[in-house]
This record gives structure tokens, sequence and C-alpha cells, in this order.
């Protein structure tokens, strides 16, 4: 068994198993002589933590939500959902990491004042992401409710449309041409809808009316 | 003729009736959201600012337009600030704030990229990354002093973040209450929970700014500190907003972060200690929102006092909007709960009596 474990654990250090996928587990806490991790890391499945002596780490897993307190010497194999440990103590249990997401938003509290930083390549400033060539656009979401479009670099230019199924074509699709409203050319504008928004620039030479759709597509993301 | 006076009498009494009663219905109720923006308006401009801000209880640590354009953050993603935030995080906490809030949120760590980045994934090379500002988190959280911002069906912090702070109970909700004309005049003071319903953001950073546990009451009011929050909607507190954009100091995070930088910890003492932090975002399109101070704004801008860099030059650019970064509206809220001066709107009876006696004076 002792040699088996030794395999598995040279096994991972050789293909770098441990490096190539994305963490599933947080390291809470550590106390003693641990290699391998330190306090709050990230940890992906196949990381080797080893515990000297008097040594202790938490690891929280983030999608399992099991928790667990390893002690004493041994190794410790991180999985997807919980750990391999040979030899050290383990103790653990599932705690309560579901945050209220799942509870039922009445429709008046559905809105929020915040601001979320979503991803690499995001950016909250004014500077357009694209530029439309059509004075009406056309907005892709699959989202429903407020949508709106407000010009950024003039004051009071602002459209608020309510966005039902029966409004959109194909489940997705919001025509500005079909109101028939029409955006300032060379204005900077936000469209948004909930917490995805788009910048956009439309260009100074932009055409009224329903122009082809490719030059005043905004995908909303 | 003492019959023509008796008859016109009756007419007005029964007009003013109809009128104060007809006020008071359902399809005017838009009209009681629009008397508080009046409100709000009508006190800025006769009395102007009530306080000086520097003595608000609450502060904001604003993510604005000048952060954006100022190394190091300049060019780079956001979801790569958090070490910085968190260095300021600690100089504030260690300048002696009682607590800090998050209305910003990041959904995702960097070290979660599943990027490929050459034989890797770039989560992987990033690995470590962001250890600096759980660990910031989780020291501050320990301490009570941390916490951080979700949005009901919407995004919450990263699973890393949530483990760095204990998990719900230094998360809480940033939902704010929508009027039916799209209005923001409140916000609700708790959310339903597991087995108790959970604080809001405003009402978790009141109450542990005045070291007080919110309870509710029989008639499903909440109390804090011995402050009945009043509110003509249940559960949520009706906001009483100062005029103009300098009524909640806020500071810009550039010139914070190069306060880190210079190791001035007694900038953070004397700016920080014993108030209520916010960080949040101002900027020019994202996270704004209508409020009953619609027609009270000012010119926002991170006009606190600097430690490193110099004030930002006016923005000729910038212009006077209805709608204020969704920030103020939390720090609002706080600070009405902990002053004890949130709206008191009146009741239908009185809404109607008063209704009655202006119909009859026209």
């Amino acid at each position: 068994m002792k040699s088996l474990f030794a395999a598995i654990v040279v096994f991972i250090g050789f293909t770098g198993l441990a490096a190539a996928q994305a963490p599933v587990a947080v390291v809470e806490d550590v106390q003693g002589k641990v290699t391998g991790a330190e306090f709050m890391d990230y940890v992906a499945p196949g990381a080797v933590i080893k515990l000297g002596p008097a040594g202790k780490v938490v690891l929280s897993y983030m999608k399992s939500c099991w928790r667990e307190t390893i002690t004493d010497v041994g190794t410790v194999i991180v999985g997807t959902e919980d750990s391999k440990v040979h030899l050290s103590e383990v103790k653990a249990g599932k705690v309560q990491c579901d945050s209220n997401q799942s509870q039922p938003v009445d429709r008046q509290v559905r809105e929020s004042a915040a601001t979320v930083f979503r991803s690499i390549g995001d950016d909250v400033s004014i500077s357009p992401q694209i530029t439309l060539y059509g004075l009406s656009p056309v907005v892709e979401t699959t989202g429903r409710g407020k949508l709106v479009v407000e010009r950024l670099d003039v004051k009071g230019e602002r459209y608020d449309v309510n966005l039902t199924a029966a409004s959109v074509v194909r489940g997705k699709f919001y025509d500005f041409a079909k109101t028939k409203t029409a955006l300032k050319p060379g204005g900077t504008y936000a469209v948004s809808l909930g917490s995805q928004r788009t910048v956009f620039l439309v260009d100074p030479r932009a055409e009224p009316g329903p122009t082809p759709i490719i030059g005043r597509l905004v995908r909303l993301k | 003729m003492g019959r023509v006076i008796k008859r016109d009498a009756v007419a007005i009494i029964l007009v003013a009736l109809t009128c104060g009663i007809v006020s008071v219905l359902p399809p005017f109720n838009l009209i009681h959201g629009w008397s508080i923006d009046a409100l709000t308006a009508l006190r800025w401009e006769a009395f102007g600012t009530r306080r000086d801000p520097a003595s608000a209880p609450v502060v904001v640590i604003a993510i604005d337009e000048e952060t954006h354009q100022t190394p190091p953050f300049k060019g780079s993603p956001t979801v790569t600030w958090t070490t910085e935030v968190g260095r300021v995080l600690n100089a504030v906490i260690d300048g002696g704030a009682k607590v800090v809030g998050f209305d910003v949120v990041f959904p995702r760590s960097i070290e979660q990229s599943e990027l490929p980045f050459g034989d890797d994934l770039l989560g992987a090379r990033m690995r470590g990354f962001d250890r600096a500002f759980l660990r910031s988190l989780a020291k501050g959280s320990s301490a009570g002093k941390v916490v951080l911002g979700e949005v009901l069906g919407g995004d919450g912090p990263s699973p890393g973040q949530r483990i760095a702070v204990g998990q719900q109970k230094n998360i809480r909700a940033l939902n704010i209450y929508s009027d039916p004309d799209e209005v923001a005049r409140r916000v609700p003071l708790t959310f339903p929970g597991g087995e108790k319903p959970v604080p809001s953001m405003a009402l978790e950073l009141a109450s542990r700014a005045v070291d007080a546990e919110p309870t509710l009451v029989e008639d499903g009011d909440v109390t804090l500190a011995g402050y009945r929050i009043p509110g003509a909607v249940p559960n949520t507190l009706t906001l009483n907003f100062e005029g103009g954009g300098n009524d909640v100091p806020t500071f810009s995070f550039a010139d914070l972060r190069a306060c880190v930088e210079r190791n001035n910890a007694d900038f953070f003492h004397h700016e920080f200690a014993g108030k209520v932090v916010i960080f949040g975002t101002l900027l020019n399109s994202e996270d704004r929102k209508i409020t009953s101070k619609r027609f009270a704004t000012g010119l926002e801008g991170s006009r606190a006092p600097r430690c490193a860099l110099p004030p930002a030059p006016p923005n000729a650019e910038q212009f006077k909007r209805s709608s204020i970064a969704g920030v103020y509206v939390h720090a609002t809220a706080v600070d009405n709960l902990i002053a004890r001066d949130a709206v008191i709107e009146l009741g239908v009876l009185s809404v109607t009596i008063i209704a009655i006696g202006f119909a009859a004076l026209a």
C-alpha cells in the first residue's frame, strides 16, 4: 500500500498533473512543517502536500464544500472533491458554503448597486469596445428585463426597453430600427442589461434605418 | 345667497375628499415617490449641506476613471488588481477603520483561468497570485472587519474569497429595492436566509459599526441599537440623501495605492480611524443608479484629502448626471442607520388628510 501511494506521488510529479488543471481547493490554514502548500494558496488536483511532525493543513474544496483538517506526518494528494491522505490524520466534513444565490429574489430587489469584475479583458472605463455603422443597434442577448442604452459622452440621451420574449427575434435579438429609434452619429453609448454591459461607438457616418445587421450588432456580455 | 355659499362649501368638501382619497389609491403611488425626490431636492436647494462631510461616519474608496488611467492599473485587467486591493485593505484596517465593505465583486480569480498558455493553463502559471489578497481578506474578516458583497440572483465572490472570509458569515447582499418607476429610493434591510433573515450589506456594516445586532420585532420592523428603522415598505429603509456631489467623502483608489507605496500609515490613521469604509466604483458608465437624489445630484469625484497623487484636474467633459454611483446608495443607507435619520414616510391616513387639506385650499 505504502509503495503504491509512493508510486502515485512519483507519477504525479513526473506528469505535472497538478499544474495542468484549474484549482479545486484553497489552503485555509497551515501550521508546523508543511511543504507543497502555503496559507491561502489555490491548489489543483494532483498537488502533493507533505506534512512533517506536528504539521497541520486545512483544505477547503470549492465545489464539494468539503473541508479537511489534516494533521501529523504524512502525504496528501489533492483530488477533485476530496483528498487522498496517507499516514496523516484527517477530520473532514461538509461545510455550509452555498451562497444565498439559490434563494428566490423578489422582483423589486432583483437589481443591485454593485460592480462585478468578471474576468480578464473586462474594462469598465468608457472606451468603446466596438463601432457601429448603423444608427439603430441590434442587441443580442438571451437575458430578459430592462435593457438600457445610455449615451456616455453627452448628457441626457437614454433609452429604456423592457425585453420580453415577444419583443425579441429568435429569442435573442432586439432591433432598435423596428421602433425607429436612432442614436446620434459619433456618440459613445453603453448598453446594459443587469450586470451585462457593452460600450460602443456610433460611427460619425453611420446610416439610419435597417442597414445590414452585421454593421450594427451589439453582443451583450 | 347663503344657500349658494353653503352649496359651494359642500361642493368644495366633496371635491377635496374625492381628490384626497383618490391621491392615495394605488395608481397614484408614483406621486408618492416623486414627492420624496422633490423634497430631497427642495431641502438641498433651501438649506444646502446639513453637515461637514468630513464628519461623515462612512467613506468610499473609489475605483474611478483616474484609477483606470493611472499606472500600474492602466491597461491591466481589473481581475489582476486584487493584490493592490489587499494592500490598501490592510492599510485601511491597520488605520483603524471600524469595518470595510465591498461593493465590488470579483467572481473569479485569475488563478482559475483555464486559458491555455503554452503547455499549461494561464491560471496554473499565475499560481499564488491571489495569495496576498486572500490573506488580507482572511485577516480582516477574522477580526470582523471585512464584509464581501454578492448579488443575489447574480454574481458573488470567487470561491477562494468565500473560504478566506469564512463563507456566508462575512458576505452580504448588495441588492437594492426599485420602486415601480425603476427609481431606487429604498434599500432592503434583510433577505431570506436559512434559519433566520440575513442582513443586507448596509444593515450589516451599520450593525458592526455601532456594535449591535439588528433585531426583528414582532410587526416585522427592524431595530438597530434601539433605533426602530422606519419604512413605508416593509423590511426596507427609505434613503435620506444629502444633495450635491460631496456628501460622502470619496478617496481615489489610485491615490491610496500610491500612499501604501509610501508607507504613510499616518494618513490612513487620520482618514479612516473609526470609519465605515466601502470599496466601490465611481465610473461614468458602470453601476449608475437613478435614485431619489436625482434632482439634487452634483458633480461626483474623488475629492477627499490626497496622500500621494495630486488631485485630479477638473474634467471639462464631466457633467452633472441624474444618476449616482451605486456605492453611494449603500453608503447613504449606512449613514442613515448610524445617524438614525432615515426618511420617515407618512402613513395612508396622514397622506389622505394632507391631500384633502391641500385640495380644499386649492
